[in-house]
């Protein structure tokens, strides 16, 4: 018995597709999707390069707002002790112009809240002065040069009149990473 | 009857077997025998028997081959056969090379087509340089006989039918001679029904797988080339596909990069500025708490002693008129979740006013309060 050729031949295609071409065929849906993916992925970078210009427009002006929220802030660069030695100088040049008396003043070690990646720079002092004075200081540690903040104070009446104020007063220092 | 297209193909398919070989129906005495499927074998090398069968007998190819094979006049022969009531219609012929679908004999399309009209006549055809004769009695072919042609025609065919009444005491039978093409006009008078006696498949395994083989494999080749070519190319043109967006992606995201970056760092810093805000800003300014609640113990007449913050919560020492009325007023008051007096509320002998230690929890700010401070 002789086979035909082209039946050899058509045998031979046969294993060729079911073991080759089918797991392709099973495949092509998967690939469908892929590509599908793609060229979203595609549209995406396409319509980002797009916006170029106006992206770099967005960024110029958010990298102002950088620059001046990082002023608000002592650098990263700065040891804590040289930051926190401002701090002080910059309180005690408020309480002064608030005509504050300033009785004693020191500072802490500068520590992270939770996870928070700035350092918190705390300063406490004692200082004396009538209401008026107190509430000049507070208004002028609010509009500072720099973010302080008063999570600690307590202000007892002293002698001669004189009210006591007792404050913990915080700057913050940024991270060493953020130029 | 056979359909006509059936018909045309029939005849296309049709060879003739004579005693000079085998030709084309459609084209005698000349080549084009090879590949036919249909084979008529002429009178000339057929030998015709007809036998009376036994009752209840069951006619298959093993029970002639078995009981009459040895009736042939050929060493190697081969036959075919048709059953008409109790008889058996035996046609032996030489064997053949070739194998055919159908294999019919001469005198069979000629009897059929003749009985209809005439169920005792001897038929005679002349046929190139032979006589054909063909005895009907009672409707049934008796016997089948050819003579060669060596003198006239016509005289040869009176010869012919003289011999064959004298020698078979014949003589009372009428004579119908026919035409030459008479066979082709018998062959497409038959009817399906009669051809199915004739059919020759020999069904061992060999020749049904060669036979598929040989039908299927051109087909099969075919729709297997169109499909693997197919699957192949929709395969490699979606690979190919995807290597392309890929590459121009690639191309996009290098251009798109270095501005992407800058723009994350800033996502990044902004994200540190809005952690920074709302972890800072949880509580309102306590000045600005001291601010509010110092002008309602003013209004009250009253006066704070002490007043000291930390984390949430506010503790003032105050003295004022009603300690009850500066409370309800210290509640309306929005900076404040709770507020309550620590210890005891005592009068103060000198003024006549009420004396208390006031706590307050101070509420955090809500979303909208940190987003607008």
């Amino acid at each position: 018995m002789r086979i035909p050729k082209e039946l050899i031949i058509s045998i031979v295609f046969l294993a060729v597709a079911i073991w080759d071409l089918n797991p392709r065929m099973a495949e092509y849906a998967d690939l469908r999707d892929e590509l599908s993916r793609l060229k979203k992925q595609y549209a995406r970078e396409l319509l980002f390069q797009g916006r170029h210009e106006e992206i770099e427009k967005e960024l110029e002006a958010a990298l102002q707002v950088d620059a001046d929220n990082k002023k608000i802030f002592y650098p990263g660069t700065m040891p804590p002790e040289t930051a926190l030695n401002q701090l002080q100088d910059l309180l005690k040049n408020t309480l002064q112009s608030s005509g504050l008396e300033i009785v004693n003043s020191k500072w802490g070690a500068p520590f992270k809240k939770d996870k928070r990646n700035f350092y918190i720079l705390p300063v406490s002092f004692r200082a004396e002065g009538n209401p008026p004075q107190i509430e000049d200081f507070f208004k002028r540690v609010l509009f500072s040069e720099k973010a302080l903040n008063c999570p600690v104070m307590s202000i007892t009446k002293g002698g001669k009149g004189k009210l006591t104020l007792d404050a913990t007063v915080t700057g913050y220092q940024l991270p060493a990473e953020v130029k | 009857m056979i359909p006509f297209g059936l018909l045309q193909y029939l005849l296309r398919q049709t060879a003739v077997l004579t005693a000079e070989g085998i030709h084309a129906l459609d084209a005698p005495g000349t080549a084009g025998a090879e590949n036919k499927r249909i084979l008529i074998v002429d009178s000339e090398v057929s030998f015709f028997k007809v036998i009376e069968l036994p009752q209840g007998a069951k006619v298959t190819r093993e029970f002639v081959e078995l009981n009459y094979l040895h009736l042939s006049p050929f060493e190697e022969a081969e036959f075919c056969y048709a059953r008409e009531r109790q008889h058996l219609l035996l046609w032996f012929y030489p064997a053949q090379q070739d194998r055919y679908l159908l294999v019919i004999p001469e005198g069979y399309p000629v009897w059929k087509k003749v009985a209809k009209s005439r169920p005792d006549a001897i038929c005679a055809c002349l046929v190139q340089n032979k006589v054909k004769l063909f005895v009907i009695r009672g409707g049934m072919l008796r016997a089948q006989f050819v003579k060669a042609v060596f003198q006239d025609r016509e005289q040869a065919l009176e010869e012919a039918i003289g011999w064959l009444k004298k020698d078979s005491s014949l003589d009372g039978l009428d004579t119908v001679v026919l035409e030459d093409s008479f066979l082709h006009q018998a062959i497409k008078a038959m009817e399906v029904r009669n051809l199915v006696h004739f059919i020759r498949i020999e069904l061992d395994r060999e020749t049904l797988f060669m036979g598929a083989a040989n039908a299927l494999k051109w087909p099969l080749l075919l729709l297997l080339s169109a499909y693997l070519a197919t699957g192949y190319s929709m395969y490699w043109g979606l690979k190919r596909e995807i290597n392309n967006v890929r590459g121009e992606i690639a191309q996009l995201q290098a251009a798109n990069q270095p501005l992407k970056q800058r723009f994350e760092a800033q996502t990044g810093m902004h994200q540190f500025w809005e952690s920074f805000r709302s972890s800072e800003s949880t509580y309102p300014y306590f000045p600005d708490i001291l601010d509010q609640a110092a002008r309602i113990i003013a209004e009250q007449n009253g006066s704070i002693t002490n007043v000291k913050f930390a984390e949430n919560r506010v503790t003032i020492t105050v003295l004022a008129e009603s300690i009850p009325v500066l409370m309800r007023q210290f509640l309306d008051l929005s900076c404040f979740e709770k507020v309550t007096v620590n210890g005891a509320v005592s009068k103060d002998n000198r003024t006549g006013k009420e004396r208390a230690v006031i706590e307050g929890a101070i509420k955090r700010r809500t979303n909208d309060q940190l987003a607008n401070p």
